[in-house]
């Protein structure tokens, strides 16, 4: 870690940062706001009003009536995932790929600070970027729902679990993208390649969901291993898969430095 | 000896790339390193900066390995960028601040004259700047630190006729405090007023290193010689001397060494003007950068 350069990414990233967690913040605002607790099934109302697809499709399902479960399934399935990937690709993307691109990469490195410290120094921007960005999801839900619905309508430790696993889910997919920035001297190659396998395993995921003759895809794509409605119902322990997931993320950030530390620059 | 590569290869495809490079600069010396566009210069630059690892041979600077202790060589080294991209959306000073924290630099009594030498304002976005603003926020990059060995490419471009003296000045200040300068340009007279030695390389291979003085000196001259009448030029047309062409009372006369021969000759005719038309150095580049690579 270098300071100065931690500092200096942190100052360029923040203003995006804040935009995604905004964004997320308010979209868990709206959803919290339309429950109604009054009609338990009230939850049931609104998937009612989707297709029967489109809800099977996004995971939609529905486990038991309450606030924490209609969280889970409706902001977690969808606007959840779409600002934390906007925000991690991008930000991976521009990490490294993106210097390296537009050459300013140079000035990083006609400096005594080592490829592998500047790699990874810039990668805790985009972990502490996730982090931010879940906390502050976290904290707001919390208190939005407290001021709507009073103190016992989330389950808010359950809540918690839920954003926990999200945040470990996206550390891998950080992970893979920032890999993916760390190798290609072209940041069109290193954005379309993270969204490319994003999108793909966010497509397999979706049409597993779609029927159970299908559902094997689910093993086999990373979304699969975030299912809200589970960790809200304990019907998954989640702690064996994060330390997996944990593990696995930091080997993928430790090779991303290891590449970007041995390659040919055009600088 | 600060700067050596020795027998530097890297091969992007048979034809493309640098092949077997050696030359070494020492201690107080300026090394012009020329060649015409896409010549490897740029590409032996990145070697020494550590940014690529040749296939064979290698580079060093002060006895340490530019790929392989890259990190520990920028301490010693101020690089200029030819093309020169700064980090998005920063100011020039808090690029320099940025720059200076991450060398661990405190004593910015270097930047600050370099930024006055320079007049300009740092406080200005790099992305508002112009090219030779830009230019001089590089150089300032590359000097504040008072490297001991300064790595130079196409220092002047983008720089007016007053900056680019500015700069010739501050390249020579450098030298006399016994800097080690590689200095890639295609300004004949900047590379004539600064450079001890020259290695010109042409389609990723040398054609030659050798003092700026020789090179100069290897070279044919055209005299363009203005006599007063006729009868003049027929003594000169008479003879040894390798005319040219000729035009009125007007003569171009090649010169090579043969000086003595030359100004006899001349002095017995009435002569209005004499000048040179070719400036010998930019003469021997061009004719290099034509030559045939065997």
């Amino acid at each position: 870690m270098n300071g100065a350069l931690f500092l200096s990414t942190l100052k360029s990233k923040y203003k995006f940062m804040l935009v995604c967690s905004a964004a997320l913040v308010m979209y868990s605002i709206i959803i919290i706001s339309m429950f109604d607790p009054s009609n338990a099934e009230s939850s049931k109302v609104f998937m009612e009003m989707m297709p029967d697809n489109f809800i099977k499709a996004f995971g939609f399902t529905i486990v038991e009536p309450g606030l924490t479960s209609f969280l889970g399934t409706t902001m977690y399935s969808m606007p959840y995932m779409i600002f934390m990937i906007i925000f991690s690709l991008i930000t991976a993307n521009s990490l490294i790929a993106k210097n390296v691109t537009r050459g300013s990469m140079a000035c990083y490195l006609s400096t005594p600070v080592s490829r592998t410290k500047v790699a990874l120094t810039n990668a805790s921007i985009l972990i502490l970027g996730q982090i931010i960005m879940a906390f502050l999801l976290t904290v707001f839900s919390i208190l939005f729902s407290i001021i709507l619905f009073g103190n016992s309508a989330l389950d808010i430790p359950s809540f918690i679990k839920v954003n926990i696993m999200g945040l470990i889910l996206f550390f891998v997919i950080g992970s893979y993208s920032f890999l993916f920035s760390c190798i290609f001297n072209d940041e069109k190659y290193s954005i379309s390649i993270s969204v490319g396998l994003t999108l793909l395993f966010y497509a397999m995921n979706t049409i597993g969901n779609l029927s159970d003759s299908l559902s094997w895809l689910n093993k086999l794509n990373i979304f699969g291993a975030f299912i809200p409605a589970k960790i809200i119902n304990n019907t998954s322990n989640i702690f064996p898969l994060s330390i997996i997931f944990i593990i696995g993320g930091i080997l993928i950030y430790g090779l991303s430095a290891f590449i970007f530390n041995r390659r040919n620059l055009p600088l | 000896m600060s700067i050596i590569v020795s027998n530097l290869t890297k091969s992007f495809s048979e034809t493309t790339g640098i092949f077997n490079i050696d030359f070494q600069v020492n201690k107080g010396e300026v090394l012009g390193y020329l060649g015409p566009n896409g010549a490897g210069k740029t590409t032996t630059i990145r070697h020494l900066m550590g940014f690529m690892q040749p296939n064979s041979g290698n580079a060093s600077i002060k006895d340490f390995n530019c790929w392989n202790d890259r990190t520990e060589i920028q301490k010693y080294i101020g690089y200029l960028p030819g093309e020169i991209n700064f980090i998005e959306g920063m100011s020039g000073i808090e690029l320099l601040d940025l720059i200076s924290n991450m060398r661990g630099l405190k004593n910015h009594s270097m930047r600050n004259s370099l930024i006055e030498r320079f007049n300009i304002n740092p406080n200005i976005k790099i992305k508002k700047m112009s090219k030779g603003m830009k230019q001089k926020i590089g150089l300032i990059t590359a000097f504040m630190h008072d490297p001991e060995i300064l790595i130079l490419d196409e220092p002047s471009s983008g720089l007016d006729p007053l900056m680019q003296n500015e700069l010739i000045n501050l390249i020579l200040e450098e030298k006399k405090r016994s800097k080690t300068i590689l200095l890639s340009s295609h300004i004949f007279d900047e590379v004539r007023r600064t450079c001890d030695r020259i290695s010109v390389i042409k389609d990723g291979r040398l054609v030659t290193t050798d003092t700026t003085d020789n090179l100069e000196s290897m070279q044919t001259k055209i005299y363009k010689v203005t006599v007063k009448s006729p009868k003049d030029i027929q003594i000169l047309q008479n003879s040894e001397l390798n005319i040219n062409s000729i035009t009125n009372l007007t003569i171009y006369i090649k010169v090579s060494n043969n000086y003595k021969k030359f100004l006899n000759i001349l002095s017995q005719c009435d002569i209005v003007n004499l000048d040179v038309e070719k400036k010998g150095l930019e003469d021997a580049f061009i004719s290099l950068y034509k030559e045939e690579v065997e």
